[in-house]
């Protein structure tokens, strides 16, 4: 079943919490709330679930407008942050709540309690108290209780959050292959980025109330439209740039000064752009960003890259599998740089003098400022 | 080993800050406690004065005389429909204050709560005279509005007795209910509406069974304190209602039998504590239910 949310709005009081929120979220689809705390996610999914009713805007399931409804006529399987299991039944009763409620005779109800607690595999738990399973257990459970209603989408509220790090990364797995399994239309608030780049099909990116960016999470990553959406999803370098003069007979790039990046003799960073890379004119352009592991490094100067900088390692944070450095240009400025372990045999030092280089097609250009730290509530009030 | 020391000296410690209590505690409640246990099963002679031989002659007249029996019965009866009428009271009153919207309604709340209990049960059921006597408030109303012709009667009778217990009671049984709703997490609500049920019968399936523990915690601190209450029923009730704390009063103050005064209050304490037992016997196996 799809979702579309229009034109959503949410205020508590003075203070927006949504603003203009338009979604549309296709029949099968796993779609990812990201955003940070505070951004209005978890409003979002109330708004869907039904347990709040927006200032404005709609919410349609499978093209019926459902935002009248209260919770219990929108057949939503819902799974909560901390689970929500009812601690005076038993796994079997939590399953079966919701089919009781549909008046079903016992012996379906049996067989299709089993059949949800086989899809998470906890068949031999059923009479077990919810206070004696795990956190992951505990987590399933709610899975199929969710499930066990057959519902037309499936809501999940920062479901793995309180799991620790190694059994979360399991439960991504068997989330994401249990949602393929079904093909159940899911939408999924979390913070976490990793978990929404590797577990959905799309990502709708939530800052301040509104909507920064949606697509798949290898375009979310890659091709981030603002300021907002490159620095919280993963990292980067983000180069405030004017534009400058350049050859007139040089037609294919934009010529950019990045005015707080300079070498020794004060020179600003100069920086050129193919031309096709860009939206627009290279005045609609500000703000440049290069991603940490896109740099590429090396102890001499060489012509093999277009964009290529002289500088010093100012901090070195060993994380493993990679080394992430901090270099500064000699005059003013810093990069973040992220190499793999095996580049280095002996652990680079602070001082080290290092070229670093990227190819023009790793530097995305970025929407400017103000389209998105417009004033938060003023225009949709009129 | 060390920390095995440091456990003993800690565990020393704490008996330390426990002792003045305890002291008190042995002083005030446990010799009192022997000494009247003794005094249940003294003789006495004709002049009711109290003698030095033992028997169960004491017991033997409680048990013996119907009257006596009767009024067992009686009271604990009516601490059993005092407690159950308190705390169809107190729920909703709990819900109130737990899930009123505005913090400051809830606070508000609490004080109304609470006030009673720092007010006297002799002022408290003063202010019941005040309001039901002859001349009372109700009456002169009721007469001036020419609703009727005598004043009422609403003195004297247990009925008067057992809505001044629940006035008196209430927070005692409001506050255990209170603690078990807010226990519940919100979000059991929104699972169970999530999975199809009304927010009445989620009310039913889900709040309801988990404030079951404050429930019982409410009904056993009602019940003892409505079985065990002597000023309500005597300042409301008069000392002619067969209430067991009544006629422990009176063999005090005046027959001066004091040994059949203490056997009738441990008869007493025999009564409330079976039925307190049973209660805390089905708290205990509802948690243990759910810890499985």
């Amino acid at each position: 079943m799809s979702i579309e949310v229009s034109d959503i709005s949410q205020y508590f009081g003075d203070q927006a919490a949504l603003e203009n929120v338009s979604l549309d979220i296709k029949e099968g689809e796993f779609f990812s709330l990201l955003g940070p705390s505070g951004c209005g996610k978890t409003t979002l999914l109330n708004i869907i679930a039904g347990f709040l009713y927006p200032t404005t805007g709609t919410v349609n399931i499978n093209g019926n407008e459902v935002t009248d409804l209260p919770p219990y006529r929108r057949k939503i399987g819902m799974v909560f942050q901390n689970y929500a299991l009812f601690p005076h039944l038993n796994v079997f009763d939590n399953v079966a709540y919701g089919l009781k409620v549909q008046k079903l005779p016992k012996k379906e109800i049996k067989e299709r309690v089993h059949e949800s607690l086989s899809l998470v595999k906890l068949e031999a738990f059923a009479k077990r108290m919810p206070q004696q399973l795990s956190g992951g257990q505990q987590q399933r459970v709610a899975m199929a209780r969710a499930l066990a209603i057959r519902p037309s989408v499936l809501l999940l509220d920062e479901p793995l959050s309180n799991l620790d790090a190694k059994l979360r990364k399991e439960m991504q797995t068997e989330l994401r292959l249990l949602q393929q399994k079904i093909g159940i239309t899911t939408v999924m608030v979390t913070h976490d980025q990793e978990e929404a780049l590797s577990m959905s099909d799309r990502i709708g990116v939530l800052g301040e109330g509104r909507v920064k960016q949606i697509g798949e999470p290898l375009h979310i990553y890659r091709q981030p439209e603002n300021r907002f959406v490159a620095e919280f999803i993963g990292q980067a370098n983000l180069l405030e740039v004017t534009p400058a003069d350049h050859p007139p007979e040089d037609d294919r790039y934009c010529y950019f000064h990045a005015d707080h990046y300079q070498d020794e003799e004060g020179e600003p960073l100069k920086l050129k752009v193919l031309k096709e890379n860009l939206d627009g004119p290279a005045e609609h352009c500000p703000l440049l960003m290069i991603r940490p592991e896109r740099i590429h490094i090396s102890d001499q100067a060489s012509a093999e890259h277009a964009n290529e900088v002289k500088t010093e390692i100012q901090h070195v944070n060993y994380q493993g599998n990679a080394i992430q450095l901090e270099v500064g240009m000699q005059g003013k400025g810093t990069f973040q740089v992220q190499v793999s372990d095996s580049v280095f045999v002996d652990p680079p030092e602070i001082g080290m003098l290092l070229y670093i280089s990227w190819k023009n097609e790793d530097m995305i250009p970025l929407a400017g400022e103000e389209s998105q730290n417009a004033p938060v509530y003023q225009e949709s009030k009129k | 080993m060390r920390r095995f020391i440091k456990n003993q000296r800690n565990k020393g410690f704490y008996w330390l800050l426990l002792l003045p209590s305890i002291l008190f505690l042995i002083g005030f409640l446990v010799i009192p406690f022997v000494l009247l246990a003794d005094l249940s099963f003294r003789d006495v002679d004709a002049y009711m004065n109290t003698q030095d031989t033992y028997s169960f002659a004491q017991y033997a007249e409680v048990f013996s005389s119907s009257t006596n029996l009767k009024t067992v019965g009686i009271t604990l009866i009516v601490a059993f429909i005092t407690a159950i009428l308190t705390l169809t009271l107190a729920y909703p009153a709990a819900y109130l204050l737990v899930y009123a919207k505005r913090s400051f309604v809830r606070t508000l709340l609490y004080i109304i709560l609470i006030t009673p209990l720092l007010t006297s049960m002799v002022v408290l059921s003063f202010a019941w005279i005040v309001i039901l006597a002859q001349n009372g408030l109700i009456n002169q109303i009721l007469v001036s509005l020419n609703v009727i012709d005598e004043p009422l009667s609403m003195l004297w009778n247990m009925q008067t007795v057992i809505v001044a217990y629940i006035q008196v009671l209430l927070p005692f049984a409001v506050l255990p209910i209170a603690t078990s709703l807010s226990d519940i997490d919100p979000s059991l609500t929104k699972a169970s509406m999530s999975l199809g049920e009304s927010r009445i019968r989620t009310f039913f399936r889900v709040i309801l069974p988990l404030t079951i523990p404050g429930f019982i915690a409410g009904f056993i601190i009602v019940f003892s304190l409505a079985a065990g209450s002597y000023i309500t029923p005597l300042l409301l009730g008069g000392r002619l209602l067969p209430l067991l704390p009544l006629n422990i009063y009176q063999q005090v103050i005046q027959m001066s039998n004091l040994p059949l005064a203490a056997a009738l209050s441990f008869t007493l304490l025999a009564g409330v504590g079976i039925v307190v037992s049973f209660f805390v016997w089905m708290l205990n196996r509802w948690e243990a239910r759910m810890n499985g």
